[in-house]
């Protein structure tokens, strides 16, 4: 069931990828915020990993902890590779649907 | 240095976070609290932590997470994954139906809100101390004048300083006179209205000033130097609450007074809007024993009661009347606890809206009842699937408290921010109106009384559907499932609901009714005079800048000549004014605050010393009946002729001319007005009666001296009849007066329209306040009839098209619906109707021209009740109507 990535999983996804070593809560988290634009709750983040690690799409462990958290451990997802599949393969049915579309009157002003 | 993030969001997290992922998430908040600390300040980085332990995933995350396998939770841990996942339901169940429990969390926030409110006010003005120490032993002492019913006379200073030295109950007296002065500074000329208290005056109430001292004995000694002690406001926007006050020399009435202390902020007798208080000085001519001018009060020794207070100074002012020569024979005394004097008027009214809100909260804790039986039976289905995969009832009925709990919070939410709006509301309108305004606050006490009101609310109605719920399931797995809707005791009680709903709002209509009609009379009455067109306006002589306290039996010193001068010389130039056409002056103007009453004695009377009969008076001058147009009946008004040295003339009111000549002409009487004998003075003329004290009281018995034969006052109000808009002509009237003279305030500005309308504002705010709940109350009970119905039509489908198949019409069926609509609803309003007998009953002294038991009123609200209920009912059974057989059967 759920082939499909949801929006938000996507971009958790796209993440968690970019961070690649630093991919734990907060900074996921950060990144939606910073990259995106997504504001987030902490929360929410962990609700979506979870559903994805459900789907093996990520696997995660816990990691060292620091001064700043109260010296508790954080939690690292890294993508496992159905995860990296499923978001080449949403990438690509992305891509489809945009090809010629840059063009279009309703998007020429955002390509010129 | 990493800082911990804020204590209370963070034990929350710990409660609500699963625990699998608890010390990542620990470490997250602490993490994300400092970068933001860091980078957008305090306030964001505690908003930002809020917002996390404040989501609902951390709910959604406890329940996809569930309790770790293999492992022993603890209990608590596991009862509070019961209550995530009871409040996830709830949430979604409610975002389901989104229009329902928007009309419970309304009705839930009219309920509360509307009692927040009330009960605000209610304990700000009467459930609150006074702001003095042991307030509770702070006690009025009036004079009573039983013969002519005034219940709270001034009394004289030789009474009160009798009363002073000689009961042993009291523990110090004082005593105070209402006063106003002009104040003169470098910026112009202003009226201060102030008081003039007793050297005991601040001792009494326990309060000492802010800066500077009290007055002394040696302050209240006549020829003592004036000095003068300022009220916080005062001191804070005219001297700008600089230490240096103390020792400045202001000019008041004339007078170089030195000010030697100010007051703290919250000190407020006798009332909180005041300029100043200065020393009595005992007046050698206001001394006579009576000269009753003084409002008295003292402090009683502990455990004393004000019955025993009563019972002792009742004795011993009677045996002071009885001995002093000049006693006031015949007078007696009156004790009233500070606190019942200064409600007295507002009470009755409060406890009448208290009353009323209560029944709006009924109102909307059975509507919301009957929305949450509706939303359960139309849920069955739900309930019957869940049941049959294993739900136990325990379960569904927590859920179904639940949901109840969440509404009553959203509900009580809301309702704050409705107390919030409504309390302002009520302080704007109500100042003026109601004493202590200034005390309504919301505070904790009254937001509790919110909390409770909906929370309770909201339980309440959540539990009955879902006993009732209950015992539905308990029947289904006996009968199977059906869809006909609620058990018999579930209709019973929804038509319970639907008839206590209508009696509420039929009893609320009604008094509503009731407020509604006598004001109505009341601004449909005669006030005797033509008010449009006509602005007065108070004028000061300006020789005389001497302290004005009310007039005195005995005549003012001062050059009576040059004060009439003053006056005619400005009503020529008054005249003058382009779209004027009468200018009058008169001492007391209808509806104004002033009056005085001198003993009137006719001639053919010959009443015992004590049973001389006072009346009301006014001194006028100038066109004063043509400006207000008060006709005249028989004989004359006062001509240019009626001056000093000629003889003496008075001009009587209509009531007055009845009450002692009811068969003769009164023309040409001649009656003696005040004590000594040589006030002869004689009637030749008659006018028409006016009400002068407000629309709700009768025309008095009114005599008319003119101010040219009398030796005071030194003020006047100016009455000007306009062709034009009388407010047009108000700036022209102030250059004309500082044309003569640039130190004189024109105060008091007012149009005869506004003084009417000011007269009537306390009936106003009362009929304001219980039409809107009565409105509510209307509002309610139509949604909760319709709601009931809509229902019943809805469940009742099946049926419906059974009996149009077997060839019901249209009408019949609409007929069918319609008459149960209305059958509850004529019984509801036999009910309220039968409890509006009683209840009305406090609404008596509220009611002006009209009986609470006032027929045409029940049968209007009766009539308005059953229309709506109709009307509410009318829309569902149209719909019942247009049920069509077939497609009704095709539903099984």
């Amino acid at each position: 069931m759920g082939e499909t990535l949801g929006d938000l999983q996507q971009l958790a996804l796209l993440a968690a990828l970019r961070l690649g070593a630093d991919g734990y809560g907060a900074e996921i988290q950060q990144e939606l915020e910073r990259t995106a634009g997504r504001a987030v709750t902490l929360s929410t983040v962990y609700v979506t990993m979870e559903r994805l690690e459900r789907r093996g799409y990520v696997r995660s462990w816990l990691g060292d902890a620091t001064p700043v958290r109260g010296g508790k451990p954080k939690r690292y997802y890294a993508l496992t590779a159905p995860g990296l599949a499923a978001l080449r393969q949403a990438h690509e049915e992305m891509t489809r649907m945009w090809r010629g579309l840059e063009s279009h009157p309703a998007f020429g002003q955002r390509t010129r | 240095m990493p800082v911990p993030p804020p204590r209370l969001a963070l034990r929350t997290l710990r409660l609500l976070a699963p625990s699998a992922r608890l010390a990542e998430l620990e470490g997250d908040l602490s993490e994300g609290y400092n970068v933001r600390l860091q980078r957008q300040g305090r306030l964001r980085a505690w908003l930002w932590s809020w917002r996390q332990v404040g989501s609902l995933d951390l709910l959604r995350l406890r329940r996809i997470l569930g309790p770790p396998r293999g492992s022993q939770v603890p209990f608590k841990r596991r009862r509070l994954d019961m209550v995530a996942q009871h409040l996830m339901d709830a949430i979604r169940s409610l975002r389901a139906r989104p229009m329902l429990a928007t009309a419970i969390v309304l009705t839930l926030a009219i309920g509360s809100g509307a009692n927040t409110a009330i009960f605000s006010v209610v304990r700000g003005i009467l459930l609150r101390p006074l702001p003095y120490p042991t307030p509770d032993r702070l006690a009025m002492v009036f004079r009573t004048v039983p013969r002519f019913g005034f219940e709270r006379s001034p009394a004289s200073w030789p009474d009160y300083a009798d009363w002073r030295a000689q009961s042993p109950l009291f523990s110090d007296m004082a005593a105070y006179a209402r006063d106003q002065r002009n104040h003169r500074s470098t910026e112009g000329s202003e009226r201060w209205q102030g008081y003039r208290v007793t050297a005991s005056f601040f001792a009494v109430l326990g309060v000492a000033p802010e800066l500077g001292r009290a007055f002394t004995d040696e302050d209240d000694r006549p020829g003592a130097t004036p000095v003068v002690i300022l009220p916080y406001a005062r001191w804070q926007s005219a001297y700008g609450a600089t230490e240096d006050i103390l020792g400045r020399v202001l000019t008041l009435g004339g007078e170089q007074v030195t000010v030697v202390g100010v007051m703290p902020a919250e000190f407020d007798f006798p009332s909180h809007t005041l300029d100043y208080w200065m020393p009595l000085r005992a007046d050698p001519l206001q001394a006579e024993r009576d000269s009753n001018y003084l409002i008295v009060f003292g402090r009683l020794r502990p455990g004393v009661s004000i019955a025993a207070a009563q019972t002792d100074l009742t004795a011993l002012a009677a045996r002071i009347d009885r001995e002093a020569p000049d006693g006031n024979q015949g007078y007696g005394v009156f004790i009233e606890a500070r606190h019942t004097f200064v409600v007295r008027n507002a009470q009755r009214a409060l406890w009448v809206f208290q009353a009323a809100v209560g029944l709006v909260l009924l109102l909307a804790c059975a509507n919301v009842a009957n929305l949450m039986l509706s939303r359960a039976t139309a849920r069955r289905r739900e309930f019957s699937l869940r049941a049959a995969l294993g739900a136990t009832r325990g379960r569904m009925v927590r859920q179904l408290l639940t949901e109840s709990t969440l509404l009553s919070l959203m509900g009580g939410a809301a309702g704050l921010g409705v107390a919030i709006a409504l309390v302002r509301v009520l302080r704007w309108i109500g100042t003026g109106e109601l004493p202590r305004l200034e005390q309504v606050r919301l505070d904790p006490l009254v937001l509790g009384v919110t909390a409770a009101a909906a929370v309770g609310c909201g339980l309440l109605c959540g539990v009955v559907p879902a006993l009732v719920t209950a015992s539905d399931l308990a029947r289904a797995s006996k009968e199977g499932p059906t869809t006909t809707g609620l058990g018999r005791f579930g209709r019973r009680l929804q038509d319970g609901l639907v008839v206590s709903q209508v009696a509420l709002a039929m009893l609320l209509s009604i008094g509503a009714g009731l407020l509604l009609n006598s004001f109505v009379r009341l601004t449909n009455v005669d006030p005797g005079f033509d008010p449009a067109n006509v602005v007065t306006a108070r004028v000061e002589a300006p020789q005389l800048d001497l302290p004005s306290g009310p007039p005195g039996p005995a005549a003012l010193p001062g050059p009576v000549s040059t004060r009439l001068g003053f006056f005619e010389d400005f009503q020529r130039r008054v005249a003058g004014i382009p779209g004027v056409s009468a200018v009058g002056y008169g001492y007391a103007v209808p509806m104004g605050p002033r009056s005085f009453s001198r003993n009137f004695v006719p001639e053919h009377l010959a009443p015992a010393e004590n049973d001389e009969p006072v009346l009301p008076g006014n001194v006028v001058a100038g066109e004063y009946f043509a400006a207000l147009r008060i006709p005249l009946i028989t004989g004359r008004l006062f001509t240019e002729a009626d001056r000093a040295g000629t003889p003496l003339v008075m001009v009587i009111s209509r009531t007055l001319a009845r009450r002692f000549w009811p068969e003769r002409d009164p023309l040409g009487t001649r009656v003696r007005i005040g004590t000594r004998p040589g006030s002869i003075v004689t009637i030749v003329g008659v006018v028409g009666d006016t009400r002068v004290r407000g629309m709700n009281q009768e025309p008095e018995p009114v005599y008319y001296r003119p101010f040219a034969q009398a030796s005071w006052p030194d003020e006047l109000s100016v009455i000007v009849r306009t062709t034009a808009a009388p407010a047009s002509v108000v700036p022209l009237l102030r250059r004309t007066l500082w044309a003569m003279d640039p130190t004189l305030p024109l105060t008091e500005v007012a149009t005869a329209t506004e003084l009417i309308e000011a007269s009537a504002s306390t009936p106003r705010l009362r009929t304001g306040v219980l039409v809107t709940f009565g409105g509510f109350a209307l509002l309610l009970a139509v949604v909760g009839i319709y709601g009931v119905i809509a229902y019943r039509v809805a469940a009742h489908r099946r049926e419906i098209g059974v009996r149009v198949a077997l060839g019901a019409s249209a009408a019949s069926v609409t007929g069918m619906v319609l008459g149960r609509g209305v059958s509850l609803a004529v019984l509801g309003t036999l009910i309220g109707g039968a409890a509006a007998l009683f209840a009305t009953r406090a609404l008596g002294g509220m009611l002006y021209g009209i009986a609470p038991t006032d027929v045409p009123t029940y049968a209007a609200a009766a009539a308005s009740v059953v229309g709506l209920a109709a009307l509410s009912s009318y829309l569902p059974a149209r719909r019942a109507a247009q049920v069509h057989p077939v497609e009704c059967l095709r539903l099984e």
